[in-house]
């Protein structure tokens, strides 16, 4: 198992990776 | 020297986090996105943005209420477990919204915002984690959990009001007196939540002193305090006085419990280990 803060890590960059690439697209389509 | 003012620092209650503080962050471009549309007098781009704008809004609220929740559930001794699971539903919110705004905001490919909205999800609950399920009800014996719990936040409540008055009592001496009480007031509060088997020997306390004290307290507050004639103050005094000597035994008494409960299972298992 991980570590929990390799947990928070992992969960983080999901995070950013997931929800910044979904709010980026409608702004995106404006430019 | 009559202008003198005791000095009582505005006491906030459980510090803030900035737990969620990342949250704002994801809605600051689809902000952005909102104000282009309206300013490019999109009107589609514009409602399309502005749905999605208020569903993050909505994962923020449900995520800042699960986070409070979580914090006041670390903090206390005995709790319940969160009966919405706030936490849990902000995640898969989030999860929707992240759908939402890259398929049908986005205009994004249907698999790739579907892929986007589970990865989202699974980073909430890595990130987050979910809400506590289990209750931190320990040493309950036969005691109900909604009677301890219902009494201790009765007595703390009170606690609360009565603290509230202090900021209004300007005598140092009194003030003095009452935050002793309150300090073996806590202390108490803290005894009985770390062996609620003593709530029922506890509960005349928690019940009726702290009453009495806040309703002292209170009619106290209404009156201007340079209009309690001496007399009634010489009373009030002997009172506290009275009501901490009193607190100092409830306190004792619930140590000896606890010292006697020790006494039983140190001579339990001495029976046994010498069967």
């Amino acid at each position: 198992m991980l570590s929990p803060t390799m947990t928070k890590i992992f969960g983080l960059i999901f995070l950013l990776f997931s929800v910044g690439f979904a709010v980026w697209y409608p702004l995106a389509n404006l430019f | 020297m009559a202008l003198a003012k005791r000095y009582t620092p505005e006491t906030t209650a459980a510090p803030k986090t900035t737990k969620g503080s990342l949250l704002y962050l994801f809605a600051v471009p689809l902000f952005l996105s909102v104000v282009l549309a309206l300013l490019q007098t999109n009107v589609k781009a514009f409602l399309l943005n502005g749905i999605g704008f208020v569903l993050f809004l909505g994962v923020l609220t449900l995520a800042k209420k699960g986070f409070a929740q979580e914090r006041e559930y670390k903090e206390r001794t005995l709790a319940k477990a969160p009966k919405v699971p706030y936490k849990n539903i902000a995640g898969i919110l989030l999860g929707v919204v992240t759908f939402y705004t890259a398929y049908v905001a986005g205009g994004a490919p249907f698999a790739k915002s579907i892929f986007l909205s589970i990865i989202s999800i699974a980073g909430w609950f890595l990130y987050y984690g979910s809400d506590p399920k289990a209750d931190k009800l320990e040493n309950l014996g036969d005691i109900s959990a909604e009677f301890v719990l219902e009494t201790i936040g009765e007595a703390q409540s009170k606690l609360d009001a009565i603290r509230t008055h202090m900021k209004q009592i300007h005598d140092t001496a009194l003030h003095q007196k009452l935050s002793g009480a309150m300090k073996q007031a806590e202390a108490i509060l803290q005894t009985i939540q770390e062996d609620p088997k003593d709530v029922r020997m506890a509960r005349k306390f928690l019940i009726v002193y702290i009453d009495g004290i806040a309703k002292v307290t209170d009619s106290y507050t209404q009156l201007e305090e340079e209009k309690i004639d001496d007399a009634t103050k010489a009373r009030l005094h002997t009172l506290m006085g009275e009501v901490q000597t009193r607190f100092e035994k409830e306190l004792e008494r619930l140590k000896g419990n606890n010292q006697f409960d020790l006494d039983v299972r140190i001579d339990t298992l001495k029976a046994q280990i010498n069967h």
